[in-house]
Protein backbone atom coordinates (compact mmCIF):
# COMPACT_ATOMS: atom_id res chain seq x y z
CA UNK A 1 0.00 0.00 0.00
CA UNK A 2 1.03 3.48 -0.47
CA UNK A 3 0.41 5.88 2.20
CA UNK A 4 -1.79 9.07 1.68
CA UNK A 5 1.77 10.95 2.77
CA UNK A 6 3.63 9.08 0.36
CA UNK A 7 1.31 9.56 -2.31
CA UNK A 8 0.85 12.81 -2.09
CA UNK A 9 4.81 13.33 -2.17
CA UNK A 10 5.25 11.53 -5.19
CA UNK A 11 2.56 13.09 -6.84
CA UNK A 12 3.77 16.83 -5.92
CA UNK A 13 7.35 15.44 -7.28
CA UNK A 14 5.61 13.98 -10.55
CA UNK A 15 3.66 17.37 -11.30
CA UNK A 16 6.81 19.01 -11.45
CA UNK A 17 7.80 16.69 -14.39
CA UNK A 18 4.16 17.85 -15.66
CA UNK A 19 4.85 21.62 -15.55
CA UNK A 20 8.07 21.46 -17.03
CA UNK A 21 6.40 19.68 -20.18
CA UNK A 22 3.64 22.66 -20.56
CA UNK A 23 6.17 25.70 -19.93
CA UNK A 24 9.17 24.63 -21.32
CA UNK A 25 8.55 22.38 -24.29
CA UNK A 26 6.29 24.20 -26.15
CA UNK A 27 4.77 20.61 -27.35
CA UNK A 28 1.69 21.25 -29.61
CA UNK A 29 -0.02 18.42 -28.69
CA UNK A 30 1.11 19.00 -24.64
CA UNK A 31 2.19 15.92 -22.41
CA UNK A 32 0.91 12.44 -22.86
CA UNK A 33 1.48 10.30 -19.96
CA UNK A 34 0.58 6.55 -18.34
CA UNK A 35 1.49 4.86 -15.34
CA UNK A 36 1.49 1.12 -14.27
CA UNK A 37 2.05 -0.11 -10.64
CA UNK A 38 3.70 -3.40 -10.13
CA UNK A 39 2.07 -4.29 -7.16
CA UNK A 40 4.32 -7.54 -6.65
CA UNK A 41 7.88 -5.55 -7.27
CA UNK A 42 6.21 -2.88 -5.23
CA UNK A 43 7.23 -0.04 -8.42
CA UNK A 44 5.43 2.33 -9.97
CA UNK A 45 6.68 3.15 -13.85
CA UNK A 46 5.30 6.25 -14.83
CA UNK A 47 5.96 7.35 -18.49
CA UNK A 48 5.51 10.66 -19.85
CA UNK A 49 6.20 12.39 -23.43
CA UNK A 50 6.06 15.34 -25.33
CA UNK A 51 6.52 16.15 -29.24
CA UNK A 52 7.97 19.56 -28.21
CA UNK A 53 11.45 21.06 -29.26
CA UNK A 54 13.31 18.87 -26.91
CA UNK A 55 15.69 19.95 -23.86
CA UNK A 56 18.49 20.29 -25.50
CA UNK A 57 17.14 22.47 -28.16
CA UNK A 58 15.42 25.04 -25.18
CA UNK A 59 19.04 25.05 -23.87
CA UNK A 60 21.20 25.49 -26.88
CA UNK A 61 18.97 28.64 -27.54
CA UNK A 62 19.09 29.89 -24.11
CA UNK A 63 22.57 29.67 -23.75
CA UNK A 64 23.65 31.20 -27.18
CA UNK A 65 25.49 27.55 -27.76
CA UNK A 66 24.08 26.40 -31.07
CA UNK A 67 27.08 23.49 -31.35
CA UNK A 68 26.60 22.55 -27.68
CA UNK A 69 25.94 18.52 -26.77
CA UNK A 70 22.77 17.00 -26.51
CA UNK A 71 24.51 15.32 -23.60
CA UNK A 72 26.17 18.43 -22.03
CA UNK A 73 22.47 20.12 -22.40
CA UNK A 74 21.13 17.78 -20.42
CA UNK A 75 23.66 18.38 -17.95
CA UNK A 76 23.76 21.58 -17.81
CA UNK A 77 19.66 21.28 -17.07
CA UNK A 78 20.32 19.22 -14.06
CA UNK A 79 22.25 21.63 -12.69
CA UNK A 80 20.43 23.08 -9.14
CA UNK A 81 18.84 26.82 -10.07
CA UNK A 82 19.60 26.09 -13.88
CA UNK A 83 16.36 27.19 -15.76
CA UNK A 84 15.21 28.48 -19.48
CA UNK A 85 11.78 29.39 -18.31
CA UNK A 86 11.43 33.13 -19.27
CA UNK A 87 10.53 34.94 -16.02
CA UNK A 88 7.63 36.45 -15.00
CA UNK A 89 8.04 39.68 -12.33
CA UNK A 90 11.81 38.59 -11.93
CA UNK A 91 10.47 35.64 -10.29
CA UNK A 92 13.78 33.10 -9.65
CA UNK A 93 12.82 29.96 -10.36
CA UNK A 94 14.70 26.21 -11.38
CA UNK A 95 13.55 24.21 -9.11
CA UNK A 96 11.89 21.56 -10.59
CA UNK A 97 14.79 18.86 -11.82
CA UNK A 98 16.72 19.34 -8.67
CA UNK A 99 13.73 18.47 -6.22
CA UNK A 100 12.49 15.31 -8.59
CA UNK A 101 16.39 14.65 -8.44
CA UNK A 102 16.32 14.33 -4.96
CA UNK A 103 13.32 12.20 -4.54
CA UNK A 104 14.75 9.90 -7.13
CA UNK A 105 17.33 9.37 -5.02
CA UNK A 106 16.36 9.01 -1.95
CA UNK A 107 13.21 6.31 -3.27
CA UNK A 108 15.79 4.36 -4.87
CA UNK A 109 14.28 5.04 -8.04
CA UNK A 110 15.48 5.95 -11.40
CA UNK A 111 14.72 8.59 -13.72
CA UNK A 112 15.45 8.03 -17.70
CA UNK A 113 15.27 11.20 -20.04
CA UNK A 114 15.22 10.66 -23.69
CA UNK A 115 15.44 13.98 -25.39
CA UNK A 116 16.84 14.53 -28.97
CA UNK A 117 19.90 12.65 -28.97
CA UNK A 118 20.63 13.21 -25.69
CA UNK A 119 20.19 10.49 -22.70
CA UNK A 120 20.15 11.07 -19.03
CA UNK A 121 19.47 8.62 -16.15
CA UNK A 122 19.51 9.37 -12.91
CA UNK A 123 19.08 7.34 -9.62
CA UNK A 124 21.79 4.27 -10.48
CA UNK A 125 25.28 5.02 -9.22
CA UNK A 126 26.10 8.81 -10.55
CA UNK A 127 23.68 10.40 -13.04
CA UNK A 128 24.42 9.14 -16.08
CA UNK A 129 24.25 11.29 -19.38
CA UNK A 130 25.23 10.39 -22.93
CA UNK A 131 24.66 11.42 -26.47
CA UNK A 132 23.13 8.76 -28.76
CA UNK A 133 22.77 8.45 -32.66
CA UNK A 134 18.90 8.06 -32.12
CA UNK A 135 16.90 11.30 -32.67
CA UNK A 136 13.43 11.69 -30.54
CA UNK A 137 11.85 14.30 -31.44
CA UNK A 138 10.43 15.84 -28.61
CA UNK A 139 11.23 14.43 -25.03
CA UNK A 140 10.15 10.77 -23.06
CA UNK A 141 10.52 10.41 -19.47
CA UNK A 142 10.68 7.40 -17.11
CA UNK A 143 9.97 7.08 -13.94
CA UNK A 144 10.40 4.16 -11.42
CA UNK A 145 9.40 4.24 -8.09
CA UNK A 146 9.58 1.99 -5.31
CA UNK A 147 5.59 2.38 -3.86
CA UNK A 148 6.04 0.88 -0.62
CA UNK A 149 6.62 3.12 2.56
CA UNK A 150 9.61 1.29 3.73
CA UNK A 151 11.93 1.87 1.07
CA UNK A 152 11.28 5.68 1.47
CA UNK A 153 12.20 7.61 4.29
CA UNK A 154 12.15 11.33 4.29
CA UNK A 155 15.74 12.19 5.99
CA UNK A 156 17.04 10.50 2.73
CA UNK A 157 15.88 13.08 0.84
CA UNK A 158 16.43 16.23 3.00
CA UNK A 159 17.55 16.29 7.30
CA UNK A 160 15.88 19.38 9.05
CA UNK A 161 14.88 20.68 12.30
CA UNK A 162 11.40 22.08 12.28
CA UNK A 163 13.36 24.78 14.52
CA UNK A 164 15.29 25.77 12.35
CA UNK A 165 14.95 29.46 10.38
CA UNK A 166 14.10 28.83 6.84
CA UNK A 167 14.79 32.31 5.60
CA UNK B 1 -4.34 35.48 12.77
CA UNK B 2 -3.72 32.79 10.66
CA UNK B 3 -3.79 33.25 6.74
CA UNK B 4 -5.28 29.58 5.35
CA UNK B 5 -3.88 29.03 2.12
CA UNK B 6 -6.84 26.54 1.34
CA UNK B 7 -9.21 29.47 1.75
CA UNK B 8 -7.89 31.23 -1.49
CA UNK B 9 -6.35 28.30 -3.81
CA UNK B 10 -7.80 25.26 -2.17
CA UNK B 11 -5.80 21.77 -1.43
CA UNK B 12 -3.86 22.08 -5.03
CA UNK B 13 -0.52 24.63 -5.08
CA UNK B 14 0.96 24.06 -8.24
CA UNK B 15 1.01 27.18 -10.28
CA UNK B 16 2.67 31.06 -10.26
CA UNK B 17 -0.40 32.17 -10.55
CA UNK B 18 -2.07 30.65 -7.54
CA UNK B 19 1.73 31.92 -5.64
CA UNK B 20 1.45 35.24 -7.02
CA UNK B 21 -2.79 35.50 -5.27
CA UNK B 22 -0.91 34.43 -1.98
CA UNK B 23 2.08 37.00 -2.60
CA UNK B 24 -0.17 39.73 -3.03
CA UNK B 25 -1.97 38.86 0.17
CA UNK B 26 0.76 38.46 2.35
CA UNK B 27 3.26 40.87 0.97
CA UNK B 28 1.98 44.00 2.31
CA UNK B 29 1.86 42.76 5.55
CA UNK B 30 4.72 41.88 6.25
CA UNK B 31 6.33 45.14 4.45
CA UNK B 32 4.27 46.77 7.22
CA UNK B 33 5.84 44.24 9.44
CA UNK B 34 2.97 42.57 10.68
CA UNK B 35 2.67 38.91 11.84
CA UNK B 36 1.69 36.48 9.39
CA UNK B 37 0.96 32.66 9.94
CA UNK B 38 0.88 31.06 6.39
CA UNK B 39 -1.74 27.92 7.01
CA UNK B 40 -1.14 24.85 4.96
CA UNK B 41 -3.82 23.12 6.85
CA UNK B 42 -5.83 20.65 4.27
CA UNK B 43 -3.09 21.70 1.54
CA UNK B 44 -2.43 18.38 0.08
CA UNK B 45 0.23 19.22 -3.26
CA UNK B 46 2.33 21.72 -3.19
CA UNK B 47 4.87 22.23 -6.57
CA UNK B 48 7.78 24.59 -6.67
CA UNK B 49 6.44 27.03 -8.83
CA UNK B 50 3.55 27.85 -6.78
CA UNK B 51 6.34 28.54 -3.71
CA UNK B 52 8.50 30.45 -6.15
CA UNK B 53 6.00 33.12 -6.82
CA UNK B 54 4.14 32.99 -3.21
CA UNK B 55 7.27 32.62 -0.79
CA UNK B 56 11.19 33.02 -2.92
CA UNK B 57 9.82 36.60 -4.58
CA UNK B 58 9.67 37.91 -0.79
CA UNK B 59 12.67 37.89 -0.47
CA UNK B 60 13.35 40.79 -3.48
CA UNK B 61 12.37 43.50 -0.64
CA UNK B 62 12.37 41.60 2.12
CA UNK B 63 15.81 40.47 4.47
CA UNK B 64 15.54 36.96 5.64
CA UNK B 65 15.58 38.38 9.34
CA UNK B 66 12.75 40.20 8.48
CA UNK B 67 11.05 37.00 7.64
CA UNK B 68 12.35 34.89 10.02
CA UNK B 69 10.30 37.23 12.55
CA UNK B 70 7.34 38.23 11.21
CA UNK B 71 6.45 35.09 8.75
CA UNK B 72 5.64 31.68 10.54
CA UNK B 73 4.43 28.48 8.59
CA UNK B 74 2.01 26.43 10.01
CA UNK B 75 0.68 22.82 9.34
CA UNK B 76 3.82 22.36 7.05
CA UNK B 77 3.92 18.69 5.83
CA UNK B 78 7.77 17.81 6.26
CA UNK B 79 7.26 16.43 2.53
CA UNK B 80 6.52 20.00 1.47
CA UNK B 81 9.36 21.53 3.98
CA UNK B 82 12.41 20.73 1.50
CA UNK B 83 10.62 22.22 -1.53
CA UNK B 84 10.11 25.16 0.06
CA UNK B 85 13.61 25.18 1.76
CA UNK B 86 15.73 24.73 -1.84
CA UNK B 87 12.79 27.72 -3.68
CA UNK B 88 14.09 29.84 -0.71
CA UNK B 89 18.34 29.24 -1.18
CA UNK B 90 17.35 29.34 -4.88
CA UNK B 91 15.88 33.03 -4.11
CA UNK B 92 18.69 34.39 -1.78
CA UNK B 93 20.75 33.13 -4.77
CA UNK B 94 19.00 35.64 -7.08
CA UNK B 95 17.46 38.28 -5.23
CA UNK B 96 21.11 38.78 -3.45
CA UNK B 97 23.38 39.00 -6.49
CA UNK B 98 22.31 42.12 -8.88
CA UNK B 99 25.01 41.18 -11.07
CA UNK B 100 23.65 37.34 -11.57
CA UNK B 101 20.20 38.25 -11.71
CA UNK B 102 20.98 41.09 -14.08
CA UNK B 103 23.00 38.47 -16.28
CA UNK B 104 20.11 35.58 -15.86
CA UNK B 105 17.18 38.24 -17.09
CA UNK B 106 18.99 39.60 -19.64
CA UNK B 107 19.31 36.05 -20.93
CA UNK B 108 15.79 34.82 -20.09
CA UNK B 109 14.15 38.30 -21.82
CA UNK B 110 16.23 37.81 -25.31
CA UNK B 111 14.53 34.02 -25.20
CA UNK B 112 11.07 35.38 -24.38
CA UNK B 113 11.59 37.48 -27.24
CA UNK B 114 12.70 35.09 -29.42
CA UNK B 115 9.33 32.67 -28.36
CA UNK B 116 7.42 35.13 -28.83
CA UNK B 117 8.25 35.16 -32.25
CA UNK B 118 7.67 31.82 -33.22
Amino acid sequence: MISEALKTHISSRVIEIYLNGFNHARSPIGVFSCGQRFPNLEELKLAFVDFGVGIPATVRAYLDKPTMTSKNALEWAFTPGHTTRDIIDNVARGNGLKLLNKFIEANNGKLEIYSDTGYARIGIDQPYFADRTIIFQGTFVQITLKCDSKHYTLANEEDFDSEELLF
Amino acid sequence: MPTPIFNTIGAYCITMEDGQKIYDLIHPQLKAHEKVDLDFDSVEIVASPFLNAAIGQLLRDLSSDELNTYLKFSNLSPFVRPTLKHVIENAKTYYTNPAYQRAVDSVLQEEANVSNDD
